[in-house]
This record gives C-alpha cells, sequence and structure tokens, in this order.
C-alpha cells in the first residue's frame, strides 16, 4: 500500500517535469522565469544559552508559462535550509540547535476569466530535520512529507474580492512509529498484550481537509480582510487514550480527530512610504484526545484542545528605490481548555495551562546592485506560561535571533 | 450669419458622428462631462459617446473598452483615470492620470497620443500599453509596432515591439529594455504578470508555511506530552510511559526507550493490600511515607521491576511490604518499609537463574520481623559484602554519580545516573538556586532521570533508560 502511494507520488511529479518539458517546446507557450534567492547567516537565543552562528538558504525558482490569455501554468521548486532555530519555531522543546531542509514541488494552474480566477494545484514536499546528534539527514525522528492537493476560486468585484480555497493534505512520518509496536519481542507477552489492544503504529501520521474564505474589502482610504478557515485532522493511527481501568486496555477503539477552525481580521492603510497594518485572530482548535501522565498517574481529559487569540499590529517603510524596514509586534495568548497547570515540581493544580507570547521584529532590505538586496532581521521572543513544570517542554522562556544576509530577486 | 450658424452646427455634428464612444464596461465606471463637476456611473446599454474633455474612472474590478472613429481600440484597466484629451480628423490625444490603458491602433489612421503625468507616447499603427502610478511615474510596453516616447524635459525614445520603458515622474525617460513579460491582464489591477504569477508563488509558499507550522505544533505536543528528550550523550531518546491495571489491587508502569540503534525498556509492577481506586494518584502520593494516625489505605506489598536492553536485565524483587508507624501506641507518620528484596542481574548466559529473575547479586531478609534490615539479614553475590565505590565525573556539585559494586566472585555492576533538563544538560548545584530555585529534592521530581548500567555479565553491552523520576521515587527505586 505504502509502496504504490510513493509510486503515485512520483508518477505526479514525473508528469508535473513532464508537463513543464513539454509546454516548453509548445511554440505558443510564453515563459517567464521567477526566482528569489536569499542567504542569510545568524544567531540563535535560547535564554542564556547560544547557538554557534549558522546559515540559513532560501529559495524558490518558477518558470511561469502562459498558453495565452488567461492561461498559466506555474511550477515552483522552492528550497530552504536553515541552520538555526526560527524564531517562530516552538521553541519549548530545549533545542537550541535545529537543522532543517526542506524541498517542496508544486504545480499551479490559474484560469482567468475575466475577473474570476480558477487554480488548482498539487503540491509534495520533504522535510528533513536535525535535531540531536545522533540524527543524520534522512532519518530525522521529525521527518515528514506531505501531499496536497487544492483548488482555489477567487472572484473580484468593484466592492471586494471573494477568495475561497479547500486544501487535502496528507503527512506522513516515515521515521516515527510508536515503540509500542517495535515492542512485541522483547517486553513479555502478558505486558505487550495488555498495552497493544488498539494501539496504532504511526500515530503523528495526520490526514487533513480544510476549507478557507476570505474576503477583501476597500473603505477608503483602508484595505480590510477577514477570513474564516476549518480544518479537519483525522489521525488514522493515533487510537484514544483511556483512562486506566483493571482489564481494560490502555487505549480505546477510537482514533484521534482534531478541528482546528481561525477566525481573522486585518486591516491595512498606506500613507506612504509608511504602510500600517494590524490583525486579530481567534483560532480553536477542539481535539476528542485525552492524556495520561503516568509517571503521576493522572488522566487529563481533552488535553490538545485551545483558544488560541492573537494580535499583530506592524509598521513597513517601503521606498521607491526597494528599500523596506519594517517593524511589527505579536501577541498571542493560548488558553488550553483541558491541560492542567503544575508547580515546579510537576504536582497538578485545578487550573488550566495559559501561554502568552509577545514576539517583536524588526527587518530591514536595501538595494545595493541591480537586483542583490542586503537584508537584515532581529526577533526577540518572551514566553511566559502559568505552568511550571518544564521536564520536557519549557513553556516560560526567552528566546531570539539575528539574521544578516544578501538576497537576489529575479 | 443663419447660414454660418448652420455651417458650424453641421460641422459640431460631423464631429460628433467622429467621435470616441464607449463600447462597454464591466464593473463601476464613472463618467465625467467636460465642464461638468459630477461623475455619473455608467449603466443600461446605451454607448456613451465620448466628447473632447471627458473623464473616465474605474473602480476594482471594473474597465471600459472604448471604440475611436477609425476603429482603434482602447481599454482602461481597474482602477485608472482617463480622459479623451481631444479627437479630431487628424489626431487622437488621451490623458491617462493613472491606472494602464491598451490601445490597438489603426495602422495608417490619424495620429495617436497617450499622454501621461511624465510622458508622451506617440504612435502610428501599433498595440501598446501605457501605465502611470499615483506618483506619476510611467511605463510604456510595446506589443506590436513602434511608439515614440518622451518625457517632461523634451527627451525622447523610439520603444520597439518587445521593448519598454519608464519614465519617472519629472525625470529623464530610461533607454529602452527588452520586456520580459506578456501583456499584462487588462482586467486586473495588477498589471505586470510577473507581480502577478509572484503573487500566485507567494500564496503557494505561504500554504506550504500553513502546513509547516501546523506540524511544528504535533511536533512539540510529542515534547509536551513527555514524549521526545534528549539524553546525557545529545542523543534523541524517544519515551513512551504506560500504566496499565492488571488487576485491581496492581497497577503496571511501562517505560519504553529508544535511541539509534537501540531499544530499552523498564517495567514494574505494583502490588497492593486492596483495590486501588480509579484515581491512582491517590494511592501512590503515599507509597513511601505519609503522614497522620491512621494507617494508609493503600499499602505497596508487592513490587517487581525490571529493566533491560532487551538481551540484559537488572531486576528487583520485594515482596512482604506495609507502611510502619513511627510509634506504634501514637503513631504520627508512616514509613514503606519491605520484609524482602533482593536485587538481581543478568546477561543472555543468567536469564534463567533464580526462576527467570537472574544471578542474585543482594538481598536482605527481615527474619525477625522488627522492620529494620540488620547486616545479618543482607546476602550478596559471593558470600562477602562487595567492595564499592561513589565518584562523581562532573565533580559534586554535578547531578552524575557513578557507582560501582564489586563482588567477592570478581562481578561487578555499575550505576551511572544522571539529572537531566529537557535539553540534556546534566542538573548541577547551582542550577537550583539559578535556574530552577528549588531544593535538590524537589529537583529530582522536575527534571528526568537517566540511568546506565554496565556489569561484567552485560558482555559490553549496557543497558540505558531515560524516564520521568517521579513515580520510580515515591515507590523507593531511586534513592537520591
Amino acid at each position: 500500500m505504502e509502496k504504490t502511494k510513493q509510486d503515485f507520488i512520483k508518477f505526479c511529479l514525473a508528469g508535473f517535469l513532464a508537463l513543464t518539458f513539454f509546454s516548453v517546446l509548445h511554440a505558443g507557450v510564453k515563459i517567464t522565469p521567477i526566482a528569489d534567492i536569499s542567504v542569510l547567516g545568524g544567531k540563535y537565543y535560547l535564554d542564556s544559552d547560544a547557538a554557534s552562528f549558522q546559515g540559513r538558504l532560501d529559495l524558490f525558482l518558477s518558470p511561469v508559462l502562459n498558453f495565452g490569455e488567461g492561461h498559466d501554468l506555474i511550477p515552483v521548486y522552492s528550497g530552504n535550509y536553515s541552520g538555526t532555530q526560527d524564531i517562530q519555531e516552538l521553541a519549548g522543546g530545549g533545542v537550541l540547535t535545529r537543522q532543517r531542509q526542506t524541498h517542496t514541488v508544486s504545480l499551479k494552474y490559474v484560469y482567468t476569466d475575466e475577473f474570476n480566477k480558477y487554480k488548482p494545484r498539487i503540491s509534495y514536499s520533504k522535510a528533513m530535520i536535525k535535531e540531536t546528534k545522533d540524527e543524520n539527514w534522512g532519518d530525522g525522528l521529525f521527518d515528514y512529507t506531505t501531499l496536497s492537493l487544492g483548488f482555489d476560486a477567487e472572484q473580484e468585484r468593484p466592492y471586494g474580492t471573494f477568495t475561497e480555497s479547500y486544501d487535502f493534505y496528507q503527512v506522513k512520518y516515515p521515521n516515527y512509529s510508536t515503540l509500542l509496536s517495535a515492542a512485541q519481542t522483547v517486553i513479555d507477552t502478558a505486558t505487550f498484550s495488555e498495552l497493544s489492544s488498539n494501539a496504532g503504529t504511526n500515530t503523528m501520521d495526520n490526514t487533513n481537509h480544510r476549507l478557507g474564505f476570505v474576503y477583501t474589502w476597500f473603505p477608503d482610504p483602508a484595505v480590510m480582510k477577514a477570513g474564516y478557515d476549518i480544518t479537519y485532522r483525522s489521525y488514522g493511527d493515533q487510537a484514544l487514550v483511556a483512562k486506566p481501568v483493571t482489564g481494560q486496555p490502555y487505549f480505546k477503539s477510537d482514533k484521534r480527530a482534531d478541528l482546528l477552525q481561525n477566525w481573522n481580521i486585518r486591516v491595512s492603510r498606506a500613507i506612504k512610504p509608511v504602510y500600517l497594518g494590524v490583525g486579530a485572530r481567534v483560532g480553536w482548535l477542539s481535539s476528542n484526545q485525552d492524556s495520561y501522565d503516568s509517571s503521576r498517574t493522572k488522566f487529563i481529559k481533552d488535553y490538545y484542545s485551545y483558544v488560541d487569540l492573537g494580535l499583530t499590529p506592524n509598521m513597513n517603510f517601503i521606498f521607491k528605490n526597494g528599500a523596506q524596514f519594517g517593524f511589527g509586534v505579536e501577541w498571542r495568548r493560548l488558553y488550553y481548555l483541558g491541560r492542567l497547570k503544575q508547580d515546579a515540581s510537576g504536582n497538578y493544580g485545578a487550573a488550566k495551562i495559559n501561554q502568552t507570547v509577545w514576539l517583536s521584529s524588526i527587518s530591514a532590505r536595501y538595494p545595493v546592485f541591480s537586483r542583490f538586496f542586503v537584508r537584515a532581521a532581529y526577533n526577540y521572543q518572551v514566553s511566559s506560561s502559568n505552568m511550571r513544570y518544564e521536564a520536557n517542554y519549557r513553556y516560560n522562556y526567552r528566546a531570539s535571533t539575528y539574521l544578516a544576509g544578501l538576497e537576489w530577486e529575479f | 450669419m443663419r447660414y454660418l450658424f448652420s455651417l458650424i452646427l453641421l460641422v459640431g455634428l460631423c464631429a460628433q458622428s467622429r467621435a470616441a464612444y464607449i463600447d462597454a464596461w464591466r464593473g463601476e465606471a464613472d463618467l465625467k462631462r467636460a465642464g461638468s463637476a459630477d461623475w455619473v456611473r455608467l449603466e443600461g446599454e446605451e454607448k456613451f459617446r465620448l466628447g473632447n474633455g471627458d473623464e473616465l474612472r474605474t473602480g476594482r474590478a471594473s474597465t471600459v473598452e472604448i471604440m475611436m472613429e477609425d476603429g482603434s481600440r482602447v481599454k482602461l484597466a481597474p482602477v485608472s483615470a482617463f480622459k479623451m484629451s481631444s479627437e479630431t480628423k487628424e489626431a487622437v490625444s488621451l490623458g491617462l492620470y493613472f491606472g494602464r490603458v491598451r490601445s490597438w491602433v489603426k495602422k495608417f489612421s490619424k495620429k495617436f497620443e497617450v499622454r501621461t503625468p511624465s510622458a508622451v507616447c506617440a504612435v502610428r499603427g501599433t498595440d501598446f500599453m501605457v501605465s502611470s502610478d499615483q506618483e506619476g511615474n510611467s511605463r510604456v510596453e510595446v506589443y506590436d509596432g513602434s511608439v515614440l516616447t518622451g518625457d517632461s524635459k523634451g527627451y525622447s525614445s523610439l520603444v520597439r515591439e518587445g521593448q519598454y520603458a519608464e519614465v519617472p515622474a519629472g525625470g529623464r525617460i530610461n533607454a529602452p529594455r527588452e520586456n520580459p513579460n506578456e501583456p499584462g491582464d487588462m482586467n486586473s489591477a495588477v498589471g505586470n504578470p510577473s507581480q502577478a504569477a509572484r503573487n500566485e508563488i507567494y500564496s503557494e509558499i505561504s500554504k506550504e508555511d500553513v502546513i509547516s507550522r501546523a506540524q511544528e505544533e504535533i511536533q512539540s505536543a510529542e515534547f509536551q506530552n513527555r514524549k521526545v528528550a534528549i539524553d546525557a550523550f545529545g542523543n534523541r531518546v524517544r519515551m513512551e510511559e504506560y500504566v496499565i491495571r492488571p488487576e485491581a489491587n496492581q497497577f503496571k508502569y511501562v517505560v519504553l526507550n529508544t535511541r539509534e540503534g537501540r531499544f530499552d525498556f523498564g517495567k514494574m509492577l505494583f502490588t497492593f493490600n486492596a483495590a486501588l481506586p480509579a484515581d491512582l494518584s491517590l494511592a501512590t502520593r503515599d507509597m513511601t511515607s505519609a503522614a497522620g494516625s491512621v494507617t494508609p489505605a493503600w499499602q505497596l506489598t508487592a513490587m517487581n521491576s525490571v529493566i533491560s536492553n532487551t538481551l540484559d536485565k537488572v531486576t528487583e524483587d520485594a515482596s512482604g511490604g506495609k507502611m510502619v508507624a513511627d510509634n506504634a501506641g501514637n503513631p504520627t507518620s508512616w514509613t514503606h518499609f519491605f520484609s524482602n528484596y533482593a536485587v538481581y542481574a543478568a546477561g543472555p548466559a543468567e536469564g534463567s537463574e533464580n526462576g527467570g529473575l537472574g544471578r542474585m547479586l543482594w538481598s536482605y531478609s527481615d527474619v525477625n520481623a522488627d522492620n529494620t534490615v540488620q547486616t545479618g539479614e543482607m546476602a550478596y553475590l559471593g558470600g562477602a559484602e562487595p567492595t564499592g565505590s561513589v565518584i562523581y565525573p562532573g565533580g559534586e556539585d554535578v547531578f552524575n554519580t557513578v557507582t560501582l559494586n564489586t563482588y567477592s566472585d570478581g562481578t561487578w555492576m555499575q550505576a551511572s545516573d544522571y539529572v537531566l533538563f529537557d535539553d540534556g544538560k546534566i542538573l548541577s548545584a547551582g542550577d537550583l538556586g539559578t535556574r530552577l530555585g528549588v531544593s535538590m529534592d524537589t529537583a529530582t521530581d522536575k527534571l528526568n532521570f537517566e540511568r546506565v548500567y554496565t556489569s561484567s555479565l552485560f558482555g559490553g553491552r549496557k543497558i540505558d533508560l531515560e524516564f520521568s523520576a517521579k513515580l520510580l521515587k515515591d515507590a523507593g527505586l531511586l534513592r537520591f
């Protein structure tokens, strides 16, 4: 089965490349090459610890194919290598150095019918992550592949623009399977049979269906954008954790499913060369999964569900010569709906965990030659929480990054 | 005079009949007649004629197409403002305040020009587009024929088919260049096809970013749920911990570890004197000690612990457990005591000894039932008490102890213990006050514990298990 899926992905990619190649041969096709490459270097700091100076490379390449008025095919390769933690990556795992490379190929067809656009798309992505001394490229615990299919529609009208999208994506973690699934031959039969009933193997693999709606309108002099999206995420091999009961299995027969919804609104205004904007967001993840803390024999219902509030004001200066300076703040507050707070020694309290994250960013881009720009960015993040138990995950920390380098835009 | 008036009227009518007209429009387009201050929204099916000085503007998703008397055609893109400057028998002059206008001009027709705040584009027979931004910067793209483009300083260049030229506001025209772009979509406010394509690419990358963020959150939950850690050697450790309840008065704690190329596990079966409550913590919190005058309801009576690397194992087996009062007549606190306790170790060769427990290293049995362990109640492998040593490889301030016991028959076993932060850093005394703000005893509850066993019985292999210390400490299996 797995082999068949891999073959399907390879088939899609081969088709994608063949289509691109034959399109180029086709006399009526016009090609517009687009590329963007940035090479940056910098450091990541977590509390008083600093990672070593590392590089970062981001690029995308696309030969945009135009088949005539209203028909465009956009194949894109995008790649990324990062030797440093991204400030927005969740730092709580305590990993100071996280090398990561991602490779994505995608194909998007854009059909334009006057003021309407229809965009079917497909993409395949592979992310490889090295976090510890013993991980090599390709065998990282959290390596994953993503196959994504989707369809976007857009209607531009005098009073506003509507965008609707549907995306299906399937994420697989080839190096992550439960330890229990590997324990059959090594722990005794009785213990294994007590534990393994209903237990899955590939518990992180997830399948997603996402519906998104965005409406943009223009109450002069501002631009407003409101959006809603809903994602149904199922973990086909992750069984629900049961509260331990004599003679009952550790896992239930039902599988985990999450429903994630986001509401957001953004207003922006240009007072050239200053561009001001502020966005607000409410997110709600509802999961049917619970958790059991074996070390403290505590069952925690609704462990994963949360409500997430966000506010993001920002100000950018954009000059005619391409120079840009940006300042931004992101405030985020996370309320876990069932996850109980613990004191520093791990004793559970009655209150639920909340977490507040402040992220401030300064960035600059300045043209130096032709299409080359120097870029620099500094980010500073503070996370605080009422959760004091941090043996495995840090809820309270300060992190910062600085990055500087060159960008080439074509 | 009457004839003269009639002649003027006739000429005027003829001029009107030659005038351009609005052939089609979409969305919201407004017309302002010459001499009027009011904008009027175009409505209905009427094909409005355009006179000299009339102005047009388009909103978003709105276009206007204009037909000239000679068959030339002009299309105004969304968010554009335009003026029909003049149309005569010899020439047409159009003004573009901002936005984009594309013109398909009949060959061998009259003179045709488009003026912007910074440029004048004059042409005979061509297909070209002129754009002007809000600041007055202009750009002309020529798709067929050629266009003579001039700036406000009097300089001019001939822009040929396939070329474009830019004219900055108040500045000099740039030299024409090869135009890499196809003609822009005149229905879109984004005139630059490269920019439009770039927007699509950013949208695609943004979708991948959303997926990536979701996966990071899922990965993070593995840390939050105690499934991933880093060991004392900087290596990835995956942990899974389970509690199951085989019988009403029992629970079993199972911890599984994997690292690169190895698998270790531990399983501890706890047996109590009575059926356990639904909330096991009510029983486990008083396992080793309890306060009060009443005997704790749940007393640990037996315990069996196995830690293994799948080939070698260390087993601790205890029975006869009970809570012992500090003062039998007037108890205020209780301490747990096992009457019988034994520790075994085994490689593959010793695994079947002692009924599968392995080779006994040491044991005691409280023969006189006084709830204490006397020297005479101890037994050791080889008979004599082993020689032992405890060293601190990182110094006494660092929570890494190495305990070595060598038995009189030459068998030895070493236990290396580490107390670890989430990033694999080993706890030191300095962290207690500064980083943790707690005492040594509670620090071990907060952090992870790693035990590495080596032994002369293990054939050079080791048992290496990382787990949360709390439960095992409560059970008396870990002592700090």
